[in-house]
């Protein structure tokens, strides 16, 4: 929308770019903790610019690098093979619920939906991943598990409903096969959406510790996440047991778990500008017609 | 191209099927699955197979070691999902053995006890029937201290700066540290660290034993001869502990927020400042100032010490037991038996390799490598006196932790195990109004406020009927053993 | 003759009904890989669901466990904890439902009002940032802005004079920080999707209204607003089917667990996520994801219903 008023403008600058500093400020934070020294924090506490730099946290971190690159090799094949197959599924799937003239789409909609609000718990799916599937010390536990969101599925679906049904009607008319139909013109032109889902599932892989937590036991495969996760819980257990078990056992400083935040978080917001270029013209969910 | 990865994909997930039908090969040899409360470390799997290696040919049985170091978020997976283990960590806490004993899931050991005679003499009658349940013994307690009793130290620098005799034991007792606190102000000008609540083991420094996990009410005065069960919350070393603490921190005192026992690194202080902490300790053993020194490197002097208490509570605070479904129970006694009577098998598995992740300083005393770091909590292993002496330890520090549990007060309920089964609801309701109140036990929200609104959130959650029935299963228990 | 066509059109039909049947067929292959997916996942495991009507005890088994009908349920609204779970999940849930609406839409009415697409994209990537980390990393953030000593929280407020707050034990004050971190994470995504809409309305309403003389707020109020009310509504409605679910890594790392908290922090995701720890209580846990799941599927069903009236396309099945 256009407009001219010089202090509509102006104060429009300021909301955003105060709300965009309280969204980068946390992680400035982050990472001025994990730069600054434990007695630069006892002095001066945390701030946005280290009191004391020091560069321990990371070289502690390093010291050992085996487990790290273990970890990145891990988080990064895991996201790579899980998003890539799951949006191309998802997508597969999302396609026939989006066309309005497919008999079953009701039913497969409510087939789809049902899984979200219904789950059998944790420890069927234990069973079924341990016992039957034996993908126990499996990469594959860390991806087929969390292979494919209903909600990402019905998301899809709006994004593709979106897409004029005459394009397709054509094709159809053509005689076109469905497959055609949909790597040919249903993908391009739905774009915008599997992109975004696709950045969800790079999410939703990059951070997950809990299948790393529940299906490794031997070796050194683990994810970045998980050594997260193993940091805060022996944190968090000692406080629960009340120092029972804590002159026992030595826990990492809080530089380090700061460092460690962004060993693991950070390479996701390196990530981003390749997506950012789908984003810029705005996401329209498909259907949500203005 | 895409058609063909969707294929791919599809095949994948197939195989993945297919592959879960392949059973497992028994060969006949038993091959025993630990699910062990350690550590993951850089070289564990190493040392893993290294004691399954010695055990192997010890004792012919090999071991898959598992390391499971978020217990209490993976076991109960495991065991709900009926999955094959044979050995597994249980505790007073940490995967709950009472919970694990009305549930099935532990075999009873009387019988297999007997195939192992060394395991057997490693502990007294008197410590094996303590940590009976339901008059059977669930698994065998890791050699440690039992003698549970409260103690506080002082970082070693203040006693000198702060001209602390403590050759006069000016300490007794908590309230005695008034004077500490008001020095460290006075010469510091900043409040000191008292990171404990009431709840851990610290009623029993008012003479409390408590009957159901930590902060539970229900306790009983155990030297007083009255065997009541009585509900700790209304008793009046609780309200004074409560005043205490509040006025402490409106006086300025002590710290007015939440602090953990880890919070430690961040007050550490160079050795010429004052340290503005005092160290709680809910078990005071030979040598916990030379684990603190390790791990935080701290040092620390006891300044009170409570006489131990052994009971059943504290015997089982860290044990082996056999899972009921394990097919190989006796192999798995075996190994157990050979964690704590067999020297060579618990130090590798503890402590690592020499050369690598330690060096020896005396023929029972090592030092830890700072480049490779291996460590474990060897109370979670097995018989601790089998260890190594760390810097800072006394070369005898195993005798003299024999000698605290030897002379310690016994508890007059020893061996009574509660039923928690048929009080489950208003223990939930108990700890949930409990959780509610760690401001006040840290003296930051009023008592007068918050003390009656608490007593009255436990009466509605049932506490009158708890304690009740504690009284009743006590009674009955005392009716036939004693 | 007529016969001749007869037969004709019957053939005709056939062969379109054979062509749709073979696109349908085509259609449900696509969507095979995905069924498998569900069926292997989400519905084999579902059997799970009978644990919350056993007293469960592993070694008898799923199905050798003791019957015990609706005793769990009874076991969990007995607690006094039902209450103020049911209270904080639906509560917090519909106050980030308005909340996030109000802020997304209003920060999407802000970037329309951007011109330099640099600046639009920089202000839209700053704001997705939050949804990129897991809510672990939230939960450290959240201890560097309120831990009472070293916290930067606590350093402004005495930098304004105040005194020191203990911010982990002050159960008021998280009525307002977890719906803060809430928006906080999830804004950038949901005023993108506002922002498209806006993107999608017809420039041409903009350019007459601007000839009748409208100012920015007048167009904003007139024309902007009542265009969004449909998406605003649907995307709402579309959140209250999850009303008894709650974002567990909000409830659980960001106040850090802390118990002193659990009066206005603890949910049923966090309650089931504290059963099943330590205490391994199948049952209980069972019982109230089975309780969420039962008010989910009414919920859903019911707003369902809704939205095929305000516009069939979006509703969800």
């Amino acid at each position: 929308m256009k407009h001219s008023n010089i202090f509509v403008k102006g104060s429009v600058h300021l909301v955003l770019i105060i709300l965009s500093l309280m969204c980068l400020l946390p992680f400035i934070m982050i990472l001025s903790v994990s730069l600054t020294s434990e007695a630069g924090i006892q002095a001066n506490g945390y701030g946005l610019i280290p009191s004391q730099w020091s560069l321990e946290a990371y070289k502690y971190i390093f010291r050992n690098p085996t487990e790290v690159i273990s970890a990145y090799t891990t988080t990064i094949f895991v996201t790579v093979v899980g998003t890539i197959s799951s949006t191309v599924i998802m997508s597969m799937m999302a396609y026939p619920l989006a066309r309005q003239d497919f008999k079953l789409k009701n039913a497969l909609s409510f087939f789809v939906y049902f899984t979200m609000l219904f789950s059998g718990g944790l420890v069927p799916s234990y069973i079924l991943v341990t016992k039957y599937l034996g993908l126990k010390d499996n990469v594959l536990a860390l991806i087929l598990p969390i292979l494919i969101s209903g909600w990402n599925t019905m998301l899809l679906r709006m994004f593709i409903a979106s897409i004029p049904m005459s394009l397709i009607e054509a094709a159809n008319l053509e005689g076109a096969s469905e497959f055609r139909i949909f790597f040919t013109i249903v993908f391009p032109l739905a774009k915008v959406g599997i992109v975004t889902v696709a950045l969800f599932q790079v999410l939703a892989f990059w951070n997950d510790w809990y299948q790393a937590m529940l299906y490794i036991d031997h070796g050194n495969m683990t994810t970045l996440q998980y050594m997260l996760y193993r940091v805060m819980n022996k944190v968090n257990l000692a406080k629960e047991y009340g120092g029972m078990m804590t002159t026992q056992e030595k826990l990492p400083n809080e530089n380090l778990r700061m460092a460690l935040c962004v060993v693991a978080a950070g390479p996701t917001l390196v990530v981003f500008p390749f997506f950012q270029k789908y984003f810029s013209k705005g996401i329209t969910v498909g259907g949500v017609k203005g | 191209m895409k058609k063909k990865l969707a294929l791919l994909l599809a095949l994948v997930m197939a195989l993945g099927v297919l592959a879960g039908c392949g059973g497992k090969a028994n060969d006949g040899e038993a091959h025993l699955i630990w699910y062990a409360r350690i550590n993951k470390e850089p070289d564990s799997a190493e040392v893993f197979q290294k004691v399954s290696d010695m055990a192997q040919e010890k004792i012919g049985i090999s071991v898959d070691i598992i390391a499971l170091e978020d217990y209490d978020g993976k076991m109960p997976v495991i065991q709900a999902s009926g999955e094959d283990y044979d050995i597994v960590y249980t505790s007073s806490v940490v995967n709950n053995i009472y919970k694990n004993v009305a549930n099935g899931n532990l075999l009873a050991l009387d019988d297999l006890l007997d195939e192992t005679p060394a395991l057997k003499a490693v502990f007294s009658d008197e410590i094996w029937d303590g940590a009976r349940i339901n008059g059977k013994i669930y698994g065998v307690p890791n050699q440690q201290i039992f003698a549970r009793g409260p103690g506080y130290l002082i970082p070693t620098q203040n006693i000198k700066l702060m001209g602390i005799d403590l050759s006069t034991n000016p300490y007794k007792s908590l309230e005695d540290y008034e004077s500490y606190f008001k020095a460290i102000k006075e010469k510091t000008g900043s409040y000191g660290y008292l990171p404990h609540t009431w709840a851990g083991d610290g009623p029993q420094a008012y003479g409390f034993e408590q009957l159901i996990g930590s902060g539970m009410p229900g306790v009983i005065r155990y030297k007083s001869g009255n065997l009541e069960v009585i509900n700790q919350y209304e008793s009046q070393e609780y309200l004074d502990h409560l005043n205490l603490r509040r006025r402490w921190v409106v006086e300025g005192l002590t710290q007015p927020m939440e602090v953990s026992v880890d919070d430690i690194t961040k007050y550490t202080r160079p050795e010429n400042e004052i340290m503005p902490w005092l160290h709680f300790l809910n078990t005071c053993a030979p040598g916990s100032e030379g684990t603190i020194k390790g791990n935080y490197n701290v040092d620390m002097t006891f300044s009170t010490k409570t006489e131990g208490l052994v009971s059943s509570y504290s015997l089982v605070s860290t044990m082996a037991a056999i899972n009921s479904d394990s097919r190989y129970p006796v192999e798995s006694i075996k190994f157990i038996e050979l964690l704590n009577t067999d020297k060579d098998i618990y130090r590798t598995l503890t402590y690592g390799f020499e050369g690598v992740h330690y060096t020896k300083t005396g023929e029972n005393s090592i030092e830890k490598s700072t480049d490779n770091s291996y460590t474990q909590p060897a109370w979670a292993i097995g018989n601790t006196f089998n260890g190594f002496t760390l810097p800072g330890q006394d070369a005898d520090v195993f005798e003299q932790t024999k000698a605290v549990n030897d002379a310690a007060f016994r508890s007059p309920i020893l061996g009574f195990a509660v039923d928690q089964e048929p009080i489950k609801l208003q223990m939930a309701n108990c700890s949930a109004v409990l959780s509610e109140f760690g401001g006040m036990e840290l003296g930051i929200v009023d008592p007068e406020v918050d003390y009656p609104r608490m007593i009255e959130k436990l009466k509605v959650a049932g506490v009158d009927e708890l304690i009740a029935n504690l009284n009743e299963q006590l009674k009955a228990w005392l009716a036939t053993n004693k | 003759m007529e016969t001749s066509t007869k037969v004709a059109k019957q053939v005709k039909n056939k062969s379109r009904s054979s062509l749709e049947m073979r696109k349908s067929m085509q259609l449900i292959v696509l969507a095979i890989p995905g069924m498998i997916w569900f069926l292997v996942f989400c519905y084999f495991p579902m059997v799970g669901t009978v644990i919350a009507f056993k007293d469960y005890k592993p070694k008898q088994g799923m199905w050798g466990s003791k019957w015990v009908g609706l005793e769990n349920f009874k076991f969990l609204f007995s607690s006094n904890d039902a209450g103020r779970l049911v209270f904080n999940t639906i509560f917090y849930n519909f106050l980030s439902i308005f909340l996030v609406a109000a802020v997304s839409v209003a920060i999407a009415i802000l970037m329309d009002l951007v011109e330099k697409r640099i600046y639009l994209k920089t202000y839209q990537t700053m704001l997705f940032l939050p949804r990129f980390i897991s809510w672990v990393v939230v939960g450290y953030m959240s201890i560097i802005l309120f831990h009472y000593e070293y916290g930067l929280m606590n350093q402004i407020v005495v930098a304004l004079g105040g005194e020191n707050i203990s911010w982990f034990l002050t159960p008021k004050y998280w009525r307002f920080i977890i719906p803060a971190f809430s928006i906080w994470k999830t804004m950038g995504y949901t005023s993108l999707i506002y922002y498209g809409t806006i993107m999608g309305i017809d420039t041409q309403i903009f350019e007459s209204a601007e000839i009748d003389g409208a100012t920015t707020f007048g167009k904003i109020w007139h024309i902007t607003l009542p265009l969004l009310k449909s998406t605003i509504i649907i995307m709402s409605l579309m959140s209250v089917g999850s009303i008894m679910r709650a974002d567990f890594g909000l409830f659980y790392y960001v106040p850090n667990n802390s118990g002193a908290l659990y009066a206005v922090t603890d949910v049923l995701d966090t309650y089931i996520y504290r059963a099943l720890r330590g205490a391994g209580d199948m049952s209980s846990s069972a019982a109230a994801s089975f309780f969420q799941s039962v008010v989910g599927l009414i919920m859903v069903v019911s707003c369902n219903a809704i939205v095929k009236k305000i516009d069939d396309e979006s509703s969800l099945f």
